[in-house]
């Protein structure tokens, strides 16, 4: 019944649909989704949904109505009941605000997948893990007391004892035996389910400015939006070196910075050392996600051995994701004036993206290792695509 | 379509159990039908606002996504959904136990008896469901015709300034003033109501200037008048009042409440389907007033009438009392930052009651201010179900609160003023007297608490552009909203749209929109 409204609800969710995809170039770049991340629903403002009309602005000297106990100047309710102040409209007050769309981590990703065409991961190949859980399915004649079920038990000696001819309609006994016990019995049941986890590695030496460390952390919520939609379990560690690495919390990962060198052998040791202890490649799908402007000290090659001998072997995917923002971006005067520059200054490329590329030719795993270069924010959406778009 | 869900054989012998009760009772309603849904059915009605059928648009699928996911999370809980219809057409949510199944039964005969003799009601339509499925007859036709996408687009705009409708009027004005102007014959027209109404009212304000009696100031001293009215001064006024006179031939005479009525009537730019859409949204703008200026006295009323059959009437019965106390005490629970409507006018019913029994009105009764003897004043009057009879049948929100929201009940009721406390970001109990309170009251049911927006000029800057008014009380109007707005109004008429309004400082100021871009003016001192 009411069949008009199934065609208007998809109408509606169509419209929030394009505005989301015709904004997700925007959206991916929107600081504010980024402070959203860890919950389940992403909350989307879409200020053009709503229908807007002639009404008051917000006052904050407004005042509302109640009923209650209490004298002037008594505390009600904490102020961060939004719109209470409405009084008597607040109750009804739906629609009255901006329009924020609820969507799911899923259907964000969903909604990426479409508009990027990328393709779905394809699990591990050799492996699959399996999940084992228990489930109370069936019954047997064996069992702890804890587990007998008096129903069946007691339906089992009633039979047995009209087949005996044993039972009076008049007096009805029935008497539990041994053998008309029946136990709950479990089976244990076997869930495919992939795991994954994601090692984010980031240099963090003086050269990365806060805006490096922005456009790293946006890329890292994308790519966790999507891998979160493919796997069940997914973990993500944080690394951050500089001559050293160290293990660290997301807030850090995103905030601090140091001043030493850079050494991304560094980052590359600790992220085998982790895998080795937590994560056996059997079981994990594991994604490396790294961070860089491209400067490395240390030429002797080590970390290239760590990638072929170690850790390429071992994981899915590493994702590299060069961001070179042009020191003179950020100067006052040459920001103004690049035709000023040089030309070597113009084009600002850390060596390491070549050094990577260039080694990627010659590795067995050559298809493991995507690079990206990125100028500006402007270059997020592509970098995206570049990284998932392998389907690995 | 066709609805299925009838009453099972034992809820329709509570039915008819309960509509003899109500009939007992007093209450006068129109015969009910009752379906009982299941939860996503209902929300689908919910959805759209009751009705089988309506139009296509995107909202009514907004509603019900929002339906889903706040009575889905177990907030807030709506139970009934009447139409205002002959016959009414009542949907009761199945998810419920038979004894609140009963209180719903009871409280829907009495939003029926609401329905059909309130006055604001009078003149809505009672088989509004036919016409909002002619409604959506027309407006699928016109999707199928001029393209959805383009007929969409234009209800958006048609629907973002619905309200501006004349909400203070009883019933939806068909202008006739036009064709009275042109053939000057409306006073042998005994049915051209509104055309009389501004005939009479003009004779007499004629008579008023001939007398002087319209500009005339007023003093609280008589002996002062001859001082300040001298003849002369009278004389310079009259004079000035009817030089101005010839020169104010704008369009409309008067400002015009009826926002949507003048663009029908002026806009140059709508084409006939466009004009058909925009009609359609204001009738059932103007169908749906009523009920918003009365949600107050009816939700109190009914209310007031299945609390009254359920207890005193015994239908909640033995089995089922206990269960109804303890919904019926949630239903009717105060919140400290918000005023429930159902509580509110349940006991607005009830005081008025407890005074017409007792004699607690009138002069002698409010001249007493000794406190005891008003506590037990008691005349064995015995009108009180008498008058709250005569209340439902001639008041709305704003005169029921007004003159019967009295200054003992606010206290009684301990109702009170709160505003945030910037300091410590806490809402704080700001007043509690009881003048305030009512005023404060007042003002938020005043237009459903939205601002007053009025036609002023239709030929504005003589470049028939629309300048719209909005009457400011000190609340300024949201510019980012106001700009949208102005975006779809400007859809509709076609050439500059202008909003007149203030800013908190009392400043006067003009939101401009020409189709390309927004302009804020300060506008000179109207």
């Amino acid at each position: 019944m009411v069949s008009n409204v199934d065609k208007d609800l998809k109408r509606f969710l169509d419209i929030i649909k394009g505005k989301i995809r015709k904004d997700l170039g925007d959206l991916i770049i929107n600081d504010e989704l980024m402070g959203k991340k860890g919950k389940e629903i992403v909350r989307i403002p879409l200020p053009g949904i709503d229908i807007p009309r002639f009404i008051y602005g917000q006052q904050e000297d407004q005042e509302g109505l109640g009923q209650g106990e209490g004298k002037e100047g008594d505390p009600i309710a904490p102020g961060d009941q939004e719109g209470e102040a409405d009084g008597q409209k607040a109750g009804e007050g739906a629609g009255q605000h901006n329009v924020e769309v609820e969507v799911t981590i899923e259907e964000l990703a969903q909604i990426m997948q479409e508009e990027l065409e990328l393709p779905n991961i394809k699990p591990k190949g050799k492996k699959r893990i399996y999940k084992e859980f228990d489930k109370f399915a069936s019954l047997r004649k064996v069992g702890p007391d804890a587990l007998l079920r008096f129903q069946p038990s007691y339906l089992e000696a009633l039979k047995r004892t009209i087949a005996s001819g044993e039972y009076n309609e008049e007096d009805p006994e029935i008497i539990l035996t041994k053998e008309d016990m029946r136990f709950r019995s479990w089976k244990t049941k076997e869930i495919p389910e992939s795991d994954a986890v994601i090692f984010y590695i980031m240099d963090v030496s003086g050269s990365m400015s806060d805006e490096h460390k922005k456009i790293a952390r946006k890329i890292s919520f994308w790519t966790d939006v999507w891998l979160r939609s493919q796997y069940k379990g997914l973990e993500s560690i944080y690394l951050m070196h500089d001559f050293d690495a160290y293990r660290v919390d997301r807030k850090t990962f995103f905030t601090s910075s140091t001043s030493g060198g850079t050494k991304i052998w560094s980052g590359y040791d600790l992220a085998n050392r982790i895998i080795n202890q937590e994560f056996n490649p059997s079981e994990w799908n594991i994604y490396i996600f790294q961070y860089s402007d491209g400067e490395n000290w240390g030429d002797n090659g080590d970390e290239f051995n760590i990638l072929e001998k170690e850790i390429l072997p071992k994981i899915n995917l590493m994702c590299y994701a060069q961001i070179d923002i042009p020191w003179w971006q950020t100067h006052p005067y040459y920001s103004r004036n690049p035709q000023q520059l040089s030309l070597d200054d113009y084009e600002v490329k850390g060596p390491y993206l070549e050094e990577l590329e260039s080694f990627a030719e010659l590795s067995k795993y050559a298809d493991k290792i995507v690079t990206s270069q990125l100028l500006g924010e402007e270059d997020i959406y592509p970098t995206i695509k570049d990284f998932l778009g392998t389907g690995k | 379509m066709i609805l299925k869900n009838y009453l099972t054989k034992e809820q329709n012998e509570a039915r008819k159990k309960i509509e003899e009760v109500a009939k007992e009772c007093g209450l006068d309603f129109f015969k009910t039908h009752f379906f009982m849904l299941d939860f996503d059915q209902f929300n689908r009605v919910i959805a759209n606002s009751g009705f089988p059928v309506r139009y296509n648009h995107w909202k009514f699928g907004m509603e019900y996504n929002q339906l889903n996911k706040q009575l889905g999370h177990g907030f807030g809980r709506v139970y009934e959904l009447v139409i205002n219809n002959n016959p009414a057409i009542a949907y009761v949510s199945d998810t419920i136990v038979p004894v609140h199944q009963r209180t719903i039964m009871a409280h829907v005969f009495a939003h029926v008896d609401f329905f059909k003799n309130n006055y604001a009601f009078k003149e809505t339509n009672k088989n509004m469901i036919n016409v909002m499925a002619n409604h959506a007859n027309t407006i699928n036709k016109y999707i199928k015709t001029v393209g959805e996408e383009k007929v969409e687009k234009f209800i958006d705009a048609c629907l973002s300034l619905e309200n501006l409708i004349d909400s203070e009027s009883v019933r939806i004005k068909r202008r006739h003033d036009k064709a009275c102007e042109e053939e000057d014959n409306c006073e042998n027209d005994p049915n051209c109501a509104s055309c009389q109404g501004c005939s009479s009212g003009c004779e007499e304000k004629d008579k008023k200037i001939s007398t002087g009696e319209e500009f005339r100031m007023k003093t609280k001293y008589p002996y002062m008048d001859d001082f300040i009215n001298t003849p002369e001064f009278l004389e310079s006024q009259r004079k000035k009042i009817q030089d101005e006179k010839p020169k104010k031939k704008t369009n409309p005479p008067e400002p015009e409440r009826d926002v949507l009525l003048f663009i029908l009537e002026n806009s140059e730019k709508l084409t006939k389907w466009q004009k058909d859409v925009l009609s359609i949204i204001r009738d059932e703008s103007y169908y749906f007033n009523p009920i918003g200026v009365t949600k107050i006295m009816n939700e109190g009323w009914a209310s007031y009438w299945h609390d009254y059959m359920m207890t005193e009437k015994g239908l909640a019965e033995d089995d089922g009392i206990v269960e109804y106390a303890i919904s019926n005490a949630g239903i009717l629970r105060t919140n400290k930052t918000r005023i429930n409507p159902y509580q509110l006018g349940i006991e607005l019913f009830r005081d008025i009651k407890d005074r017409w029994d007792k004699g607690k009105h009138g002069n002698e009764y409010e001249n007493e201010k000794n406190f005891q003897r008003r506590k037990k004043w008691n005349t064995q009057e015995g009108k009180g179900l008498e008058k709250i009879f005569e209340v439902r049948k001639t008041r709305n929100d704003l005169e029921f609160i007004r003159e019967f929201m009295t200054d003992d009940f606010i206290r009684e009721r301990m109702l009170y003023t709160f505003k945030l406390d910037p300091k410590d970001e806490w809402y704080k109990i700001a007043n509690k007297d009881p003048a305030h309170v009512r005023n404060i009251f007042l003002n938020q049911l005043t237009n459903f608490g939205e601002p007053v927006i009025k036609v002023l000029d239709g030929n504005y800057r003589n470049g028939k552009e629309l300048l719209l008014m909005h009457s400011f009380e000190g609340r300024i109007l949201d510019v980012i909203k106001t700009r949208k707005t102005l975006e779809n109004l400007f859809t509709l008429w076609g050439r500059t749209v202008y909003i007149h309004s203030k800013k908190s400082n009392g400043n006067p100021i003009l939101h401009a929109f020409n189709g390309l871009e927004h302009k804020t003016l300060e506008a000179k001192n109207k």
